[in-house]
């Protein structure tokens, strides 16, 4: 008798259930895609992306006695961890993100708020204060950038002058006007602005390490340069882009600090954002069936039981 | 931004005591405290100086190491706390204080580990031929570095190749040169460097060697119708079978006046013996007694002679003692000269019965006997099937599932999903 009852109830199962089904896979099917592509973003935030150095400044600066000394550390994803500063020679811990720990106070970070930047600053830089700077970050382990400073007394200014590269005492500062991230398509032209807040005898701009050349066989750059009452202006334009023209740009003012600009030239081809998405979606189908098995062997199990309950 | 703080009020701070070093070991807890005197609006902070890593900066823990803590007592002591301390935590740590110029002081952390015998190259249970040499070998890891001890289990000494014995020898190879049978035995290998626990290892030594018969008593006279026992030693390793033959080679049956004996006295040396009883004129004559092991045999010869009774205080029993393969051809000599006379009245009948093999088959089986090979039940799988339903069926729905997937990524706009 029991066993006439199970198999009619399994003849029946098929057409009672079989609609209800298809609407649950459906649903299951739009929601789990959501919701692991979703979590896949952020897990891969918080999985892949660790700290590191965006080494583009020299890890050997000179500075003037009595001028100001800026090291520069730049660091990528940060996240919520610190930043500091040590001197090598004591091992004396100068500053821990923002804050000047040591006593000394000509000693300060410069970090402009929501940039990568955090740059140790030193007023009044004395023979002493050279030596080998660590930028460090507290991961375990932790990751460090070294740079060597030297400060040169005021005799050897006009030597330096001709020599090297030294920052004005009021620590002007180049800046590249619109964005740091350029994307052109091939054939267009690449433009780069830069602006320095006081009036410097010449801008150099870099491609790269080496100096952009106007005579050289490519041909199609131009430089103009403007200056008015608050600073310097540089623009430089290239035309006809093409793909041995992305990299770095750095704009180098005569007596200020550097900035950069980094170009990418595009092809015709898809653009590398979109891979990157794509990457996410064919993770986020391997999560969405391992989702979607463990949901189904739930029901399946609770189909079970109801089979049992409806037996007795 | 710092608070304004009169001038005269603040001075300037210095360590009260030194940073005392501390040795610990590995998995424990580790503390170094820095004791500093008027501190004021100062900051401590802790370093590690092998890596030059920033700890602490005053209450904070500025690493990502989670087993680092930091504690003070009214800003006076702050004690730097490692946690679960590993073999790399060892070296030495600073305590920075931030005034212009910085003040600091450095203490060390030793980090000393338990002895730990391993496994390779220390050598194993050793099985070798009696003559050769044998080294035994010993390593051990632990900081510091631990001393290697050996000595023999029970308090048996071990005897050195110049002929000397000590309880206890050191040294990471124990060298026995010409290995002679006493050197069987277990040894232990004892690493010890002032860290509890020590640790020891357990090597046995077994030497092999060829069966050895000793006889107390070559030559044995009895009265007829009493009782007499043979008596033989061997020493055998691996142990050996023994057994009694008579001078034909037809081996002494079992029961009746016959009763036959093996007894253990050490590791590898064995007493037989063999009694005999009532005794009538066809026990007298040789008897054998025979050693054999995997790696050769050999025998001794007791000579059983009739004593009239009359003549019991006239007769001595001979001792000799001789080792390996020997027999005397010449026993006849030895006879006192009235024991020869009665002698030629008595004469020897030849034992006819058959060798019965039933004893050679119990004797192996007493020293060769394994117990019964237990038999063992296999469960039914009949319970599983009934599980395996509703995965398979999962499984089947899934790879439904992946398939409308596929078709899904393929057409983007969720209007075509419906005639799904």
């Amino acid at each position: 008798m029991s066993r006439g009852k199970h198999a009619t109830f399994l003849n029946n199962s098929p057409i009672k259930i079989k609609p209800f089904i298809i609407l649950v896979l459906n649903l299951n099917i739009w929601c789990q895609y959501i919701s692991a592509t979703s979590y896949l973003s952020l897990n891969d935030l918080t999985n892949l992306e660790r700290p590191f150095f965006d080494d583009i400044s020299p890890r050997n600066v000179s500075a003037v006695v009595d001028e100001i000394a800026i090291l520069r550390c730049r660091v990528k994803n940060k996240g919520n961890r610190t930043v500091s500063w040590m001197r090598k020679r004591d091992l004396h811990i100068l500053t821990t993100n923002i804050y000047t720990y040591t006593g000394d106070q000509r000693f300060s970070v410069i970090h402009p708020p929501g940039s990568e930047d955090w740059d140790l600053k030193i007023d009044y830089a004395q023979p002493r204060d050279s030596g080998v700077y660590e930028c460090q970050v507290n991961t375990e382990p932790k990751i460090n950038l070294a740079i060597c400073l030297q400060v040169i007394a005021d005799n050897d200014f006009q030597d330096l002058k001709t020599k090297k590269r030294f920052y004005d005492t009021k620590s002007a500062r180049a800046k590249i006007l619109g964005s740091t991230e350029i994307h052109v398509k091939r054939d267009s032209t690449i433009a780069l602005a830069c602006s320095v807040n006081i009036h410097a005898p010449s801008v150099i701009w870099y491609h790269g390490s080496s100096v952009v050349d106007f005579d050289s066989l490519r041909g199609g750059i131009s430089l103009e340069t403007e200056k008015t009452d608050v600073g310097t202006t540089s623009r430089l334009m290239l035309t006809r882009a093409s793909l041995r023209d992305s990299g770095n740009y750095t704009c180098v003012p005569n007596g200020a600090i550097p900035a950069s600009v980094r170009v990418h030239v595009l092809t015709g081809e898809q653009p590398a954002a979109m891979q990157t998405s794509s990457a996410i979606r064919i993770r986020a189908f391997t999560a969405m069936i391992t989702i979607i098995s463990t949901k189904v062997l739930l029901y399946i199990s609770s189909l079970m039981e109801h089979m049992y309950l409806r037996e007795r | 931004q710092r608070v304004e703080v009169p001038a005269e009020v603040i001075v300037d701070p210095k360590f009260s005591s030194p940073i005392v070093n501390m040795t610990a070991p590995v998995g424990r807890d580790a503390f170094l405290t820095c004791v500093v005197q008027d501190l004021g609006p100062y900051k401590v902070a802790w370093l590690r100086v092998d890596t030059q890593t920033i700890l602490t900066i005053q209450n904070h823990v500025i690493t990502k190491n989670q087993r680092i803590g930091i504690a003070n007592s009214e800003h006076k002591t702050w004690t730097m706390r490692i946690k679960d301390i590993k073999e790399s935590d060892k070296g030495w740590y600073m305590c920075q204080i931030n005034t212009d110029p910085m003040k600091s002081q450095m203490g060390y952390l030793d980090v000393v580990v338990p002895p730990d015998i391993l496994d390779y190259p220390t050598s194993t249970d050793m099985v070798v031929r009696e003559g050769s040499n044998v080294t035994l070998k010993c390593a051990a890891t632990g900081s510091p570095e631990p001393t290697i001890t050996w000595r023999r289990e029970s308090g048996v000494p071990i005897e050195l190749a110049t002929g000397e014995e000590v309880m206890s020898i050191e040294g990471t190879d124990l060298v026995i040169p010409n290995v002679r049978r006493h050197h069987m035995g277990a040894y232990l290998c004892i690493a010890s460097n002032g860290v509890p626990p020590s640790v020891s290892k357990r090597i046995t030594l077994v030497v092999h060697f060829p069966p050895m018969i000793t006889v107390q008593n070559q030559l044995i006279g009895a009265v007829e119708g009493k009782g007499v026992t043979l008596d033989c030693e061997s020493e055998a390793y691996p142990k050996s079978i023994n057994y009694w033959t008579r001078e034909r080679g037809e081996i002494v049956p079992p029961g009746g006046k016959y009763s036959a004996n093996v007894t253990e006295i050490g590791g590898y040396r064995n007493s037989m013996r063999l009694h005999i009883n009532p005794l009538t004129q066809a026990e007298f004559g040789s008897y054998r007694c025979v050693a054999k092991n995997s790696l050769g045999d050999t025998d001794g010869t007791i000579k059983l002679y009739r004593i009239p009774p009359n003549a019991v205080n006239y007769v001595e029993n001979f001792e000799a003692r001789h080792k390996g393969k020997k027999r005397t051809k010449s026993s006849e000599s030895h006879h006192p000269a009235r024991a020869q006379e009665h002698s030629g009245e008595d004469m020897e009948n030849p034992g006819k019965r058959k060798a019965d093999l039933s004893l050679g088959a119990e004797s192996i089986d007493s020293i060769y006997g394994n117990s019964a090979a237990g038999s063992r039940r296999r469960q039914d799988l009949g319970g599983v099937l009934l599980l395996l339903l509703p995965v398979a069926v999962a499984v089947a729905m899934s790879l439904a599932t992946a398939g409308v997937m596929r078709e899904t990524q393929m057409t983007l706009p969720p209007q075509t999903l419906t005639h799904v």
